[in-house]
Parts: C-alpha cells; sequence; structure tokens
C-alpha cells in the first residue's frame, strides 16, 4: 500500500517569488531557508508525490464557477499568473493516485470538482516551485484547491473530513509510493482589506501552538467572524492546513519557521506535521 | 446592490483588461448594458470607489485586482488604502 509519510503546513505567499527583496530581508531569508528545508525533508524522505492544498484566488476560477473542492488529475502547468516573477512550466501529476483519490471521494460522499488540465495560480504553486521543485526532482504533484480564498467557503469540519478521506485513499492505493502532502496558506493576513499589511502576531502564535498540539479541533471550531476580524480573510486559508492535518492524521507538529512579515503583508509559518 | 454583478464585472476587467478596460471608458453605457447593475453600481466602478463596493459585498480580491488596472500600479498599495481608509496600515478592530 502506498504511504503518507509526511505533511508540512506553509505558506503559499505569491509576495516571496514577485517581491523576493524586502528591507526586512532577514526576514525573507528565514523563509526561504524554511522553503528549501521544506523541499531537502521530501528528498530525505525519498518522496515519490506531493498533493498540494490550496486555495484560488479569482485567479482560475471565477463568479460563474466556484468549486468547494477540486482535484487536478491530468496535465499540469504553471503559474498562472505571470506577476509571480517564474516563467511557466510543465510538470507531472500522478494520474493513476489522483483518479483513485477523485474515485475514493466519489465513493464516499464527497462530489469533486475535477480539472482534467489545470494551469495553476499561486495558492498551489508557489509551494510546488519552491519546495517540491519537480524539474529538479522529478516528484509528481497533486493539486488540490478549497473555497478557502473565495466565499462562499467549504466548511471547516468538511474539510476535516476531506483530509480524512484523501488519507484513507493514500492508504487504500495499492502501490509501494510514498507520499506527502502540503496544507498551504495563511496565517494571518488581510488581503484586499483596509487592515492590509497588519499581521496579528499573537493569532499566529496562537494557530502554530494548536498545530505543534495535533489540535485540529481547535482550528475546526474557530468561528469565521472571529478570525475575519482577528486574522483577515487571508487566515480563512487555515482550512488547507485542517485538510493535510487530517490526512496525516497529525499528533503534532515540528516547528521550522515563523515570521511576521508586513511587506509581503502575511505571518508566514511552517511545520512539519508528526504521525500518530 | 448587485453583488454578482458587480463581481463578474471586475473578474472580467481582471483576465481581460486590454479588451474590457478601453470599452469601459470609451463607451461606458454600451460596455455596462451586458450586465444587471444599477447607475450607481456602474458610477462606482467606473470611479473605482473600492471601499463602497466592498462594503457592500464585493470581494476585496476583486477590488484589489481590479485597481492596479485602473489606477495603474504605481497606486499601490497606498492609494489603494487611501481611498479604502486614508491610507493607514490598520490593526483588527478592538
Amino acid at each position: 500500500m502506498a504511504e503518507l509519510v509526511t505533511g508540512f503546513v506553509m505558506p503559499h505567499d505569491p509576495l516571496m517569488s514577485a517581491n523576493p527583496k524586502i528591507n526586512e530581508q532577514e526576514k525573507a531569508e528565514v523563509l526561504f531557508k524554511g522553503m528549501e528545508e521544506v523541499h531537502q525533508r521530501l528528498v530525505d524522505q525519498k518522496v515519490d508525490t506531493v498533493i498540494v492544498i490550496g486555495d484560488d484566488h479569482f485567479s482560475m476560477f471565477g463568479p460563474h464557477c466556484l468549486p468547494q473542492f477540486l482535484i487536478g488529475i491530468g496535465d499540469l502547468e504553471g503559474p498562472e499568473e505571470p506577476w509571480l516573477g517564474i516563467e511557466r512550466y510543465q510538470f507531472e501529476n500522478n494520474v493513476e493516485l489522483a483518479t483513485h483519490i477523485m474515485n475514493t471521494g466519489f465513493d464516499n460522499g464527497f462530489d469533486w470538482a475535477v480539472a482534467k488540465t489545470m494551469t495553476l495560480e499561486h495558492g498551489t504553486m508557489i509551494p510546488i516551485h519552491m519546495s517540491v521543485k519537480p524539474k529538479e526532482t522529478g516528484m509528481k504533484a497533486i493539486p488540490i484547491y478549497t473555497a478557502s480564498g473565495v466565499t462562499p467557503l467549504l466548511r471547516k469540519k468538511r474539510a476535516k473530513e476531506l483530509g480524512t478521506m484523501i488519507g484513507n485513499a493514500i492508504k487504500s492505493w495499492d502501490s509501494k509510493e510514498r507520499v506527502a502532502i502540503l496544507g498551504t496558506g495563511g496565517i494571518s493576513h488581510f488581503v484586499g482589506t483596509k487592515e492590509m499589511g497588519y499581521v496579528n502576531v499573537e493569532f499566529d502564535q496562537m494557530v502554530l501552538d494548536y498545530v505543534k498540539n495535533g489540535n485540529i479541533q481547535a482550528l475546526v471550531d474557530m468561528t469565521d467572524e472571529y478570525v475575519l476580524e482577528t486574522a483577515g480573510n487571508g487566515a480563512f486559508e487555515l482550512r488547507n492546513w485542517i485538510v493535510a492535518m487530517a490526512a496525516t492524521q497529525a499528533a503534532g507538529a515540528e516547528m521550522i519557521c515563523y515570521e511576521a512579515i508586513p511587506e509581503w503583508i502575511c505571518g508566514c509559518g511552517i511545520m512539519e506535521l508528526t504521525a500518530a | 446592490m448587485s453583488t454578482h454583478a458587480v463581481e463578474k464585472v471586475l473578474w472580467e476587467i481582471g483576465h481581460d483588461p486590454e479588451k474590457n478596460v478601453p470599452a469601459m471608458m470609451q463607451e461606458p453605457d454600451i460596455f455596462f448594458s451586458r450586465y444587471n447593475l444599477t447607475e450607481d453600481e456602474k458610477k462606482k466602478i467606473l470611479e473605482m470607489d473600492v471601499k463602497s463596493l466592498t462594503e457592500q459585498g464585493a470581494s476585496p480580491l476583486l477590488a484589489m485586482m481590479v485597481w492596479p488596472i485602473i489606477k495603474g500600479p504605481e497606486t499601490m498599495p497606498f492609494g489603494y488604502l487611501e481611498q479604502l481608509s486614508g491610507g493607514e496600515i490598520k490593526g483588527p478592530p478592538a
């Protein structure tokens, strides 16, 4: 059976690539080092395929179609946004595993939206480009998008259920593949609102403590009203962390790095999830 | 406010600015005839009154996407924030 060998929670801040030189460069370097550390740990653990949980920011989807959760099962390229400063390139999906996860969902009450081809935007492309590095390593990627950036939002309870299903699907895949999962986005950030640039360090540390202690339910139980007021609309993306934590059945996590970076309008944290 | 229609206009401007910005600026009556908008909404979009648009339900992601297309990238972030709130970086409400 395939094995879910590790998981990470981490940012997908587009300004890491679009605006890599900032006044507080020492903070940026901590994050760049953290993204590289994720890459090295994926390599060290001989990961074959990385499932990347992200969310769209009106780059791929629009008011005409807003999926609650979507899986990409075919050809992949990215990024969608030219302003990221990354030249668009193609890389390999794990079509068989993605199709298996899709079908496991269909058989268990998860009616995925499905993309047979995708041009990925930064919600998955930043971690793929900076930490998976498929062109260098040959690692395959499976993109999964949740409604965490644009309303109507995926219910957090459902995000937990989705993660559990994904974890079970991996375990039931008849293969010796080694799989990792990345829950991306967050932590506190205000996107396009008048508080943009403010980072709530206290909120971020609370979230990191929850992850460190494997307290997924505390993340599920936070109301969207509280999150919006305290940590901004960008913190809705903690749904992606919930998916990764549920998939790995994480009992805790090891801190890799955290920095509050107002110039990147974001509190950025990276942790490796530890299995029960 | 026809929030969904406002978001549709903003999204279409953001995804095809070369076509839609000149069309909106040069012949707004013809451009807006494709959308179910009030006269007030058309005015707010033309003026990029992102404060009113977002307060009335339009996505701040779309407002932020379209602002630099209409107002120029050099106006980000401070011109945008100034329109929203006076240009200060603010904390969350007490």
